[in-house]
């Protein structure tokens, strides 16, 4: 198989794939925690809630440094 | 990066609709819908705190119900009770009246009987006595025959018999 | 291979932004394009919804809608307003449910067959994204002043320097923020439309190629099933996020520590 493309477009998935890492694990950690939490104080479970889905959405924020970047990437020649 | 930078015609088209949307239901979807929500809210609040209310008014009643249920039930034991003892007291009485009278009625007729007794023995008595006298004179008056001596006396004693009797 | 490339070349052509008839978008050009298309549409099905609904919510629960409704405005009211933004939030439940069941009715739109959702294009989410951002900050300003909600951003009770680092870091997260949660939204529906579109590209392929593997076209469609599933939900809980991120920003400006 012959490989086309440029090197862009290589950087352009590791910047995508590389970067999700971090956040996948940190998302990973927020939920496991957040339903420890839940768990042990059912009572909380909405405030618990609200919280977990901001702190998601800091953690995704890295991850979509990533994809943005994969974009800008890709449209290099 | 081409899909990143926001097209123009798309920026316009969000932001109008969105406004317009904004306006649309901000004026006659949420703010209906709030406040029946309030008013739901406010209505079972009220039915809740009235049907406690009128739980609390049946408890009272109930309890007052079951002092005076208390009341009636000792008050009604006290006067079957005393009907009771009333009655008691009656019967003895009757019971004692009618043994009295029965006594005095009784010692009454042992009187009577006595002295009828008495009478009787006294005009037996007599009437022997005019008997024996009059039977002498007949004795005397003729001449018995062995038989009739027999029929005289059986006679008399017949004739004792039923003054007895009487 | 040369298949799959050349239609996940078309597929990304489908999903880029285009003008109604198919053309490329030029710049300075004003016309109906793909997404703004289905945004009307949504915005025509939210319009109905609420008001054909709004109609049948009476005190006493009689109607399926009604209720429907009923629950979503709740949700709104309890869950994303005072929830994060405390008893002022009330006054906040038309702005927090305009984007909330605008953002739900675009993602689910999208979901239909041949549909594209609203959100799906950068244009879109930028622009809620911009507005959300000049609405809190103002919504902070009116509340503190100008000079009290600035200066909410510079800490108390440390020393200088590290105060200033914190404001900075602080003005710095400020600025990204309509950036993140515009990307995150795009990026959720455009991302979903991909996986899905690439499946489908997988199990007409196979469907396509001769002998035993028909057969194995059974597998891409079994999981097209579990990823619609999966969109249906991220549908959902992206405008879920979108609402509680912007009633939470909101919430922050009002109640500045």
């Amino acid at each position: 198989m012959e490989i086309t493309g440029s090197l862009s477009v290589l950087g352009a998935g590791f910047a995508f794939g590389v970067g999700a890492i971090g956040p996948a694990i940190g998302i990973g950690m927020i939920g496991a925690k957040t339903i420890e939490s839940m768990a042990r104080q059912p009572e909380m479970a909405g405030r618990l809630q609200t919280t977990m889905f901001i702190a998601l959405a800091l953690a995704e924020a890295i991850a979509l440094f990533g994809f943005v970047l994969a974009f800008v990437l890709m449209g290099q020649k | 990066m081409d899909a990143l930078i926001p097209k123009m015609p798309e920026i316009l088209v969000a932001l109008t609709s969105f406004l317009v949307l904004f306006v649309i239901l901000g004026k006659f979807a949420f703010p209906p819908v709030t406040k029946m929500l309030d008013e739901r809210a406010e209505k079972i609040r009220e039915s809740l705190e009235k049907a406690e209310e009128t739980r609390v008014e049946a408890e009272r009643l109930l309890e007052e119900y079951k002092v005076q249920m208390a009341e009636a039930r000792a008050e009604a034991g006290k006067v079957i009770e005393q009907g009771r003892t009333v009655a008691e007291n009656m019967k003895n009485e009757i019971i004692a009246k009618a043994r009295e009278e029965a006594e005095s009625e009784r010692t009454k007729a042992i009187e009577s009987i006595r002295a009828e007794k008495l009478a009787a023995m006294a005009e037996l008595q007599a009437s022997v006595a005019d008997l024996s006298v009059a039977v002498a004179g007949k004795i005397i008056g003729q001449q018995l025959s062995a038989a009739d001596h027999a029929a005289l006396i059986e006679r008399s004693i017949a004739e004792v018999g039923s003054l007895h009797e009487n | 291979m040369e298949m799959i490339g050349e239609g996940v070349k078309e597929l990304l052509h489908e999903l880029s932004v285009l003008t109604v008839a198919g053309h490329k978008v030029e710049a300075g050009q004003f016309v109906l394009t793909n997404y703004a298309f289905f945004l009307l549409i949504a915005f025509v099905v939210t319009v109905l919804f609420f008001m054909i609904g709004v109609r049948k919510v009476s005190l006493v629960p009689n109607s399926r809608l009604g209720s429907m409704i009923e629950m979503g405005v709740e949700f709104v009211r309890d869950s994303l307003c005072i929830e994060s933004m405390g008893p002022e939030g009330k006054k906040y439940v038309p702005f927090i449910g305009t984007i909330f069941f605008y953002v739900l009715f675009n993602n689910l739109i999208g979901l239909i067959p041949g549909f594209k959702p609203g959100t799906g294009s950068m244009g879109t989410t930028v622009t809620w994204a911009v507005l959300i951002f000049i609405v809190y900050n103002a919504i902070g300003i009116k509340k503190h002043g100008l000079w009290g909600y600035l200066k909410s951003f510079w800490p108390k009770g440390v020393a200088a320097p590290i105060a200033a680092f914190v404001a900075l870091l602080e003005i710095v997260s400020q600025m990204v923020r309509p950036l993140t949660l515009s990307v995150r939204l795009y990026a959720n529906m455009y991302a979903g439309h991909v996986v899905l579109g690439i499946f489908s590209i997988f199990t007409v392929m196979l469907i396509e190629a001769s002998g035993v593997m028909k057969i194995m076209a059974v597998l891409p469609i079994a999981l097209q099933v579990v990823l619609y599933a999966l969109e249906l939900f991220v549908a959902v809980i992206q405008a879920y996020i979108f609402a509680v991120l912007t009633s939470v920003y909101i919430g922050g400006a009002l109640n500045t520590h």
